[in-house]
């Protein structure tokens, strides 16, 4: 699925063993998720906060959508992304995909390499130590898409090395990001967004309910949670899968668990105590807030929403988030970072 | 956790339907218009202490039948009108100006109250009529009211397929075919008509405090239009097209309720309760639970449990600071047995030790007790102070130490005086390693049942606690005792220095 083509009507959701249309309310959720994702400016933060009946599942699925689009946004121009790899410095540390399966590396300078009379540059990967004869690869510009850089230094390279094979994927990953999205997905972790809420009922709305795409040329069910797309780092079951957001309580001590140095593109706070608690550490991502009308905080947090909004850079008719299903009211407006 | 309960609520939303019923009464308005003039002729007198003593429980009785079904005769909610009459009789002498108008409220309260009617369950019982009332709802603005309520449905055979809840019960996932608020919708959380959770919302009130909810936008610049109801009026049993302007005299919702007055409350509560800057007091908060005619001190920097029921698991039950309770928490006490328990089970983990232990603590408690007895606690408050006690002027402080409840002073200096006064301080060592083992054994049952009972809520279906705001729960072993979960009503805005002994005990208010 690619967050902006979402449309509720393909997707269902299970309850009490019986499959469920995707309700019309859920998609403005999703969509406002693709928005903010869209949106991308890193000089200004867009700030959405809606007035809900119900904040179940609103955060959850925001999330989705931010996720889910940022994983289809087209990568760089592949020439550019090539030359950019050939200009790394040697011994820049790598993560290179062969076979599915996901292999340490280090950046070992750029080549040219002649086959017939044809000459071609390739990145030259190595995956093994020295020792054991430095087995390296020469990537060439269509490959170049397997090499990525790691966001942690590889200190060493393995004698032998078999590689991680991706965690087997859901189908509902695969429906969302397309069979050639998903090696890409799940090869890097990055923070693309981060849940601030009531950590239980996150985890079950992200982990327990099964959601699937019905694929009308196929009319077959691709089923899966939202954990699949989401990748909440503190839900992965083993510290090799690559994660794309994080899910922290709102009543937690501190927000040390966050990887180190990764700051989210996006922050939703899910619930009025979330945003009043912790909109201070996160002044330099974007804000989506979910307020249910019914949490005893709601008052106090549409009152921090209105003080922000005085301060915002320009008009709000600037933004123009999707427009809101019954019962739920939305601002919208851009603030400095 | 229902994406198809989500749903139904988004669905309500969108197809709201208010229907007001408005039903009239003669007697009664005539009593809230009789009760009205007095209040305008008092002014500022309304909270004089003569004064106060009548209106109160005639207010209370007016916002009761205003905000509930039950019969004007109900005996539960009748204010004693021999009382009042009695009350009345000095009125002639104090305020003779003022006594014709007050009779006349007294006259009015009379005729109503002896009616056994009520026209507001009178349209409830029209609106459940036939097989169309299953999965609906009577809305009450007071939790005090629900057993009323509860009573009445059950004795109209219409209990188990009618809900009675209030408010704060409306923030959960249970949606309703069809929901029967009582009173002015402006004495409701906006939620229950913003975050409906039925589709069709009937609101039954008296002809004279109409007031009809009109949804107000909360962001700066939204639109009020994003709210899409539709409104349909019903007097006295007839459809009426549109709404009709009032021929009555009304009166404003806000008068008829009683507002919680924290400083009346505070003034009375530091009255009985805070101690001496010399007495061995804590700072502690003050909560109200249970329509906030009860209270609790909690020290101030100490962890309570509460039960959070959007917690899933586990989670259900948590350990918070006391400073970080909110409005609507709940939260979870001892109240009955616990003590004798944890003494019990700090016995067991003591071992073989325990009798040595208690019977140090003894060797200085029972000579303090003998002097206390023999001199007074004047003397020995002085004995003690020469000794370098700093607390000791303060009797208070004595009778605590004395107490069996307290392990032993807080600080050292005193429990030295207290050493030395009876002939034992050449064995200091032995008793601080005494306290010192009781006080860690004490903790320790204590952590062990809260895990017990932690289970035992875990066990239990909440929707009682839900509903009237407050649950018990049973240990299952005799002496286990019980712990008592509270809905929190309001916070006092300050803090409290009370005795140690008066923490996490349930007071009258």
């Amino acid at each position: 699925m690619d967050g902006s083509q979402f449309k509720a009507s393909s997707y269902l959701y299970e309850e009490n063993g019986i499959w469920h249309p995707l309700p019309q309310w859920s998609e403005f959720f999703i969509s406002l998720g693709n928005y903010i994702a869209e949106f991308g400016d890193y000089h200004q933060r867009l700030v959405i906060a809606v007035a809900v009946p119900s904040r179940l599942y609103a955060a959850s699925l925001t999330a989705f959508g931010i996720v889910a689009k940022n994983a289809t946004v087209p990568s760089l121009n592949p020439q550019m992304y090539f030359r950019q790899l050939c200009d790394l410095r040697v011994g820049t540390p790598l993560t290179y995909i062969k076979d599915e399966r996901k292999l340490k590396a280090i950046f070992e300078g750029s080549k040219d390499i002649t086959e017939g009379s044809r000459t071609e540059k390739r990145v030259s990967v190595r995956v093994e130590s020295h020792r054991r004869g430095g087995l390296t690869h020469l990537v060439s510009m269509s490959e170049a898409h397997n090499v990525r850089l790691r966001p942690n230094a590889v200190v060493k390279l393995p004698d032998r090395q078999n590689g991680h094979r991706f965690s087997t994927h859901s189908k509902l990953l695969e429906a969302c990001l397309g069979q050639d999205g998903v090696p890409t997905y799940l090869s890097v972790s990055r923070l693309d967004c981060l849940v601030i809420g009531n950590l239980s009922l996150l985890k079950t709305e992200i982990t327990q309910t099964q959601f699937a795409c019905m694929r009308s040329s196929e009319g077959c069910r691709n089923s899966g949670t939202l954990q699949d797309i989401l990748g909440v780092r503190s839900f992965l079951s083993t510290t090799d899968q690559t994660f794309h957001s994080e899910v922290i309580s709102s009543i937690a001590q501190s927000n040390n668990s966050l990887p180190k140095n990764m700051r989210p593109c996006a922050t939703v706070f899910d619930g009025g105590y979330s945003f009043i608690r912790w909109n201070a550490d996160y002044t330099d991502s974007h804000w989506i807030v979910i307020l249910d009308r019914t949490e005893p905080h709601f008052r106090e947090a549409v009152e921090l929403i209105n003080q922000h909004f005085l301060n915002r850079l320009e008009s709000r008719e600037l933004c123009s988030p999707p427009p809101a299903p019954a019962g739920v009211e939305l601002i919208a407006y851009r603030q400095e970072f | 956790m229902s994406l198809l309960s989500a749903s139904q609520i988004y669905e309500n939303a969108s197809h709201l339907h208010l229907v007001y019923h408005v039903v009239g009464h003669k007697k009664f308005h005539s009593f809230g218009l009789s009760l009205r003039r007095l209040k305008s002729l008092l002014s500022d007198l309304t909270g004089d202490s003569y004064w106060k003593d009548f209106l109160d429980p005639l207010k209370k009785y007016q916002f009761d039948q205003a905000a509930s079904p039950i019969a004007f005769d109900d005996n539960s909610c009748l204010p004693d009108a021999e009382t009042l009459k009695r009350h009345l009789l000095r009125c002639n002498t104090l305020y003779p100006g003022l006594y014709m108008p007050a009779s006349e409220v007294l006259d009015r309260y009379i005729e109503v109250s002896c009616r056994p009617e009520n026209p507001l369950f009178s349209t409830i019982l029209k609106l459940l009529d036939g097989d169309n009332h299953a999965n609906s709802a009577i809305v009450l603005k007071e939790s005090r009211l629900v057993p009323l309520v509860e009573q009445l449905l059950s004795a109209n055979k219409l209990v188990g397929q009618v809900e009675v809840v209030t408010p704060v019960q409306l923030r959960t996932l249970q949606t309703y075919s069809k929901m029967i608020v009582i009173g002015a919708p402006v004495w409701f959380p906006e939620h229950i008509f913003t975050a409906p959770r039925s589709a069709e919302i009937h609101i039954l009130h008296y002809n004279w405090i109409i007031k009809k909810w009109r949804p107000t936008p909360v962001f700066p610049g939204s639109s009020s239009s994003l709210f899409t109801f539709r409104e349909s009026y019903v007097e006295d049993g007839v459809s009426l097209v549109a709404d009709i302007e009032n021929e009555i005299e009304t009166v404003d919702p806000g008068e008829v309720l009683i507002p919680f007055n924290w400083a009346e409350v505070s003034s009375s509560i530091r009255r009985a309760y805070t101690v001496h800057p010399q007495q061995e007091g804590v700072e502690a908060r003050l909560l109200l639970v249970e329509d906030r005619s009860r209270g609790v001190f909690l020290e101030n920097e100490s962890k309570v449990f509460v039960i959070d029921l959007q917690g899933e698991g586990s989670s259900k039950v948590k350990k918070i600071a006391v400073t970080d309770i909110e409005p609507e928490m709940f939260v979870l006490l001892r109240t009955s047995g616990g003590g004798d328990y944890i003494s019990t089970l700090a016995d067991q983990r003591l071992g073989a030790n325990a009798t040595i232990v208690r019977e140090r603590q003894q060797e200085w408690k029972a000579p303090l007790r003998r002097a206390v007895n023999n001199s007074g606690v004047q003397n020995m408050s002085r004995l003690l102070a020469k000794r370098g006690s700093q607390r000791s002027q303060n009797e208070l402080n004595i009778r605590n130490w004395m107490s069996q409840e307290t392990i032993r002073p807080r600080d050292d200096e005193d429990f030295d005086a207290i050493l030395s006064s009876v002939g034992l301080i050449q064995r200091r060592p032995e008793f601080y390693e005494a306290a010192s083992l009781l006080d860690s054994a004490h903790r320790s049952a204590g952590k062990d049942i809260r895990k017990l009972l932690i289970n035992i809520v875990l066990g239990s279906d909440l929707t009682r606690l839900e509903r009237t705001g407050r649950m018990e729960f049973e240990l299952s072993s005799a002496d286990g005792g019980s712990m008592t979960a509270f809905r929190v009503m309001e916070i006092a805005p300050q803090i409290f220095r009370v005795l140690p002994l008066k923490l996490t005990h349930i007071f009258g208010i």
